[in-house]
């Protein structure tokens, strides 16, 4: 596959390694000249001196025969015009990073189609969704997030008080935008079908939005409380603008410090439901001033790797419960099991590699990939459906699926949801399925 | 310092040896050798010699990690050619009576690096083997040795970008792929492509097709073994000399330049590029060496001097070596411009020796630039050359080559002379000249008719060495000789 990037920041240098080595043809774009020169030498792709968002150079490097080009730069802007630039001179995928939300509020024009961007990504996001998912799920088990964190899967088990024990499951009454999926009952799993029947006891696998499935956890589980979880962050940096917005409900208590007076200005002007500390973490009095010890959650998200672990380190003393940080290089990455087993930090995760994965996935060519695995035998599969698939133009009513297989999310042009029955499936959408080992062939046969 | 690297490396290139050794075998078969020939025993010596070297090499670098840093890099293209150089002299040494060891390294040596010298008085009546070892050495040397596998192997990933930038003039940026080793292939497949072209040429032009086989080789590696004593003037064939001209001016333009028309690319015409000064040297040239064949000659301007010229002037500015007539004999203003085109040589990025087209170009601009910098020492003057702008580090390193060069050529007289008292300056000069540019032959002693047979052993030893330097431009050889490269930590 040709994919052109630009930008060589930390981002668009690590996909070049990581696609570069994956055996794709990648173009790099990169203004300074000092930075291609040390590049050259890493990566075994073609390095080029220039600017990303001028049609001359683009057309020098062959935009119209590139199969993806993404747009990796740190400033929105730069990363909008090269795209729409690309697109207009015959590029197949465009793809913007984004930090901003401006330009994925719809609701005046659509930016996507009035540039001709296919894909907005924001790494930072990716990344506030990954540190989110265990701070908004306490103490469940395999939580995994498809479609950007718009579908997330979770498990729970169901107890003995449960009113949802002995009715079938089109009795429920459950929103549509959650379905369950899997159920495990001694040993054994089972795609869930319009028959199945919950009994104590059970393991259960929800799909669906993730406030939603909050609101269902009471539901299998009345004596649970929700509690209130107590979040720290370091840093009011993307990531974390990102991670307060999806923690904006009620239950969280969050606080922000912050060094730069500016930035605190903005964060408390944005989110009036947040304290902002305009502080360094870095010091211990303040950290001791501000109950660090009493916190649930501390995560760390400046830009500063260093400062991040110490800081980490540093709440982990006082006693803070969970610790999580964002590493940025790419150069500690062998360092992260280190972090992960000697020094008790829960979550780190890096937009970098973030964003890698979600391009590994969205460029992949492969028609199936496979996401999960549930323990007995169950699978998540990501099919996307060509123009040549037998389902397309049909309604989900209308297909039979083999016994034992189950929609769960259906994606098109970048928007999940769960699937109704009404919903059309058209070529170039992926359906999120899920499919006990045995029927997976006869499953993609009817597929793909 | 990654020692497992360098020897899986040195491994493959021996292996890759053994096949081109095979492939003389075969040749020689067809052409009616027996295996109880000498030169076909010898062959399968040297098979045996080199699949057991590979063998241990690749024992001893069986673990260890892939990763290619700069200096593993620039040693791994220094010892493989010592390595092949080595190994392809023993053919030479088993077939011919009474063979000097130093001479069959020399010949060796000067068909690898594309020079084109030879040692030997009588190679016209050896068997046909080893005459086809002797061309193929000179193919196989012209686009590099270690080019081949960075074309081949995707295991070495980044680091085959560092190999082929190191191994050939021309830099992997002018590639238009992103894959280096897709880059290296397309340039493999072009140099394929010229070679058949070259050959069926020839054999249209009234060759046999062992000589049109052989003199394609030569030619497009710009290497300058001929399988006669008298390299093309035996031929005296007007058609089969402007065929070379042709094909030795094609395999001394960059390559990379090539294929991009070939892609149908015009804009790269209206660039500032290093090929039409090579074009408009060579005319240039021509004219002149025309001239002065006028004067010596006293004939009226005719064809045959016009093709003399050319044809003299291209096979040496391409670095080839070819000579259809005794240029030796020619007048001194002649000879001088010879020597000024066997320093300038081809382009950058092709199979043709000398300091390229492309650092004499800088270097002139440079120096113009100084000139203006004298009394303006204001004004910014940026250096663009082929589209885009030179950093003055690239400009710097420009220079100090060349400087090195120059050194390195005085310094190798100083040594030359000092060993062999008995030959004149222009004998010096020009063998130390034509060994270090890749050229072959030179003036006096050495001349197009003449050969270095006569050099005591140590002389081809150190000529021999001059040819590895001049061929990999310096550095990869003299980071063998640099100290801290083999220490642990320096």
């Amino acid at each position: 596959m040709k994919i052109i990037i630009v930008g060589a920041g930390e981002v668009g240098h690590n996909l070049t390694s990581m696609l570069a080595s994956s055996g794709h043809d990648v173009t790099l774009i990169e203004q300074s000249a000092s930075l291609c020169e040390r590049l050259d030498e890493e990566h075994n792709a073609r390095i080029v001196t220039g600017n990303g968002s001028s049609a001359r150079q683009l057309v020098d490097v062959d935009v119209a025969e590139c199969d993806a080009f993404l747009a990796m730069t740190s400033d929105d802007r730069t990363n909008v015009i090269s795209c729409s630039l690309a697109k207009g001179l015959g590029a197949k995928n465009t793809i913007a990073r984004i930090h901003d939300a401006t330009y994925s509020d719809n609701s005046v024009i659509n930016y996507q189609l009035h540039f001709g961007i296919d894909l907005l990504v924001n790494p930072e996001a990716i990344c506030a969704v990954e540190l989110a998912k265990t701070i908004r799920n306490a103490g469940r088990v395999a939580v995994e997030n498809f479609a950007r964190g718009q579908i997330e899967v979770q498990q729970l088990q169901v107890d003995d008080s449960s009113r949802l024990i002995g009715k079938q499951l089109r009795d429920l009454k459950l929103s549509a935008q959650v379905r369950i999926g899997y159920i495990q009952r001694k040993g054994q799993g089972e795609v869930a079908s319009a028959e199945s029947q919950l009994q104590a006891g059970d393991r259960v696998t929800l799909f669906g939005k993730p406030e939603e499935l909050f609101e269902l956890r009471e539901r299998f589980n009345p004596d649970q409380k929700v509690e209130l979880a107590r979040v720290v962050l370091f840093g009011g940096s993307e990531t974390a603008i990102s991670l307060i917005r999806l923690l904006s409900s009620p239950r969280f208590k969050v606080r922000v410090i912050e060094k730069d007076l500016e930035k605190c200005r903005e964060l408390a002007e944005s989110f009036p439901q947040i304290s902002v500390i305009h502080g360094d973490a870095t010091s211990l009095r303040l950290l001791e001033e501000e109950q660090i010890g009493e916190a649930d959650y501390f995560v760390a998200c400046t830009k500063d790797d260093e400062e991040n672990i110490l800081t980490c380190l540093q709440a982990a003393k006082l006693g803070a419960d969970h610790v999580q940080l964002v590493i940025n290089k790419g150069d500690y990455d062998q360092l992260l099991g280190i972090l992960k087993t000697m020094l008790g930090i829960e979550v780190v995760v890096s937009p970098r590699s973030a964003t890698a994965e979600f391009m590994r996935r969205t460029l992949s060519s492969e028609s199936v990939i496979q996401l999960a695995e549930l323990p007995e035998g169950g699978r998540i599969l990501e099919v996307r459906i060509s123009h040549a698939s037998p389902v397309v133009g049909a309604k989900v009513k209308d297909i039979t699926l083999p016994r034992n297989s189950l929609f769960v999310a259906l994606q098109h042009k970048f928007k999940a949801k769960v699937p109704t029955a009404e919903d059309t499936i058209l070529a170039g959408d992926r359906v999120i399925v899920l499919v006990h080992a045995d029927q997976e062939a006869a499953l993609l046969k009817r597929l793909v | 310092m990654n020692t497992a690297i360098i020897y899986r490396l040195l491994s493959m290139v021996l292996l890759a040896l053994s096949g081109a050794f095979g492939l003389c075998v075969l040749v020689g078969r067809i052409a009616g050798e027996s295996f109880a020939d000498r030169s076909l025993q010898a062959f399968a010596a040297t098979i045996g010699v080199s699949l057991v070297l590979a063998l241990l090499f690749h024992w001893r670098g069986r673990s260890g990690s892939a990763k290619l840093f700069r200096r593993e890099a620039l040693c791994a293209i220094g010892l493989s050619w010592f390595v092949a150089t080595l190994v392809g002299a023993i053919p030479y040494v088993l077939t011919v009576e009474h063979c000097d060891l130093a001479d069959a390294i020399f010949e060796s040596s000067s068909g690898l690096t594309t020079t084109g010298a030879t040692a030997f008085k009588d190679f016209a009546d050896f068997p046909k083997s080893l005459l086809f070892w002797r061309s193929l050495s000179q193919w196989v040397g012209g686009l590099g040795v270690v080019v081949f596998f960075v074309a081949i192997l995707s295991s070495l990933g980044a680091g085959a970008k560092i190999l082929f930038s190191n191994e050939s003039s021309g830099a992997s940026s002018d590639f238009e792929q992103g894959r280096v080793q897709k880059g290296a292939l397309s340039l493999l497949l072009y140099y394929l492509g010229i070679s058949f072209a070259c050959l069926l040429a020839y054999k249209l032009g009234g060759m046999d097709w062992f000589q049109a086989i052989n003199h394609a080789m030569t030619t497009v590696a710009t290497g300058g073994f001929s399988t006669q004593a008298g390299s093309f003037e035996e031929f005296n064939s007007p058609a089969l000399e402007w065929i070379a001209i042709v094909f030795m001016i094609l395999s001394a333009t960059t390559f990379v330049y090539m294929i991009r028309l070939l892609k149908g690319r015009r804009e790269i015409l209206r660039q500032n590029n290093e090929v039409y000064w090579f074009y408009a040297l060579l005319v240039g040239a021509t004219a002149l060496l025309t001239l002065y064949l006028i004067e010596l000659r006293g004939e009226w301007p005719n064809h045959e001097l016009l093709r003399l010229a050319a044809f003299q002037a291209t096979s040496i500015l391409t670095t080839t070596g070819y000579a259809s007539a005794d240029f030796d004999s020619w007048l001194p203003p002649a000879k001088m411009l010879l020597i000024i085109l066997m320093f300038i040589g081809g382009c950058s990025g092709s199979t043709a020796g000398g300091v390229k087209m492309v650092r004499v170009v800088i270097a002139l601009r440079a120096v113009g630039r100084s000139i203006v910098h004298s009394f303006r020492p204001q004004i910014t003057v940026p250096m663009r050359l082929g589209g885009r702008v030179l950093s003055e580090r690239a400009i710097q390193s420009v220079m100090i080559f060349l400087l090195l060069m120059i050194a390195l050529q005085i310094f190798a007289m100083l040594f030359v002379s000092a060993n062999e008292p008995d030959i004149s300056f222009l004998a010096v000069f020009s063998c130390v000249q034509s060994t270090l540019f890749n050229i072959g032959p030179g003036f006096d002693a050495v001349g197009p008719t003449e050969n270095f047979h006569f050099l005591r052993s140590s002389t081809k030893l150190f000529l021999t060495l001059l040819m590895t330097l001049g061929r990999l431009e310096l550095y990869a050889v003299l980071v063998l000789f640099a100290p801290s490269v083999w220490k642990r930590y320096a």
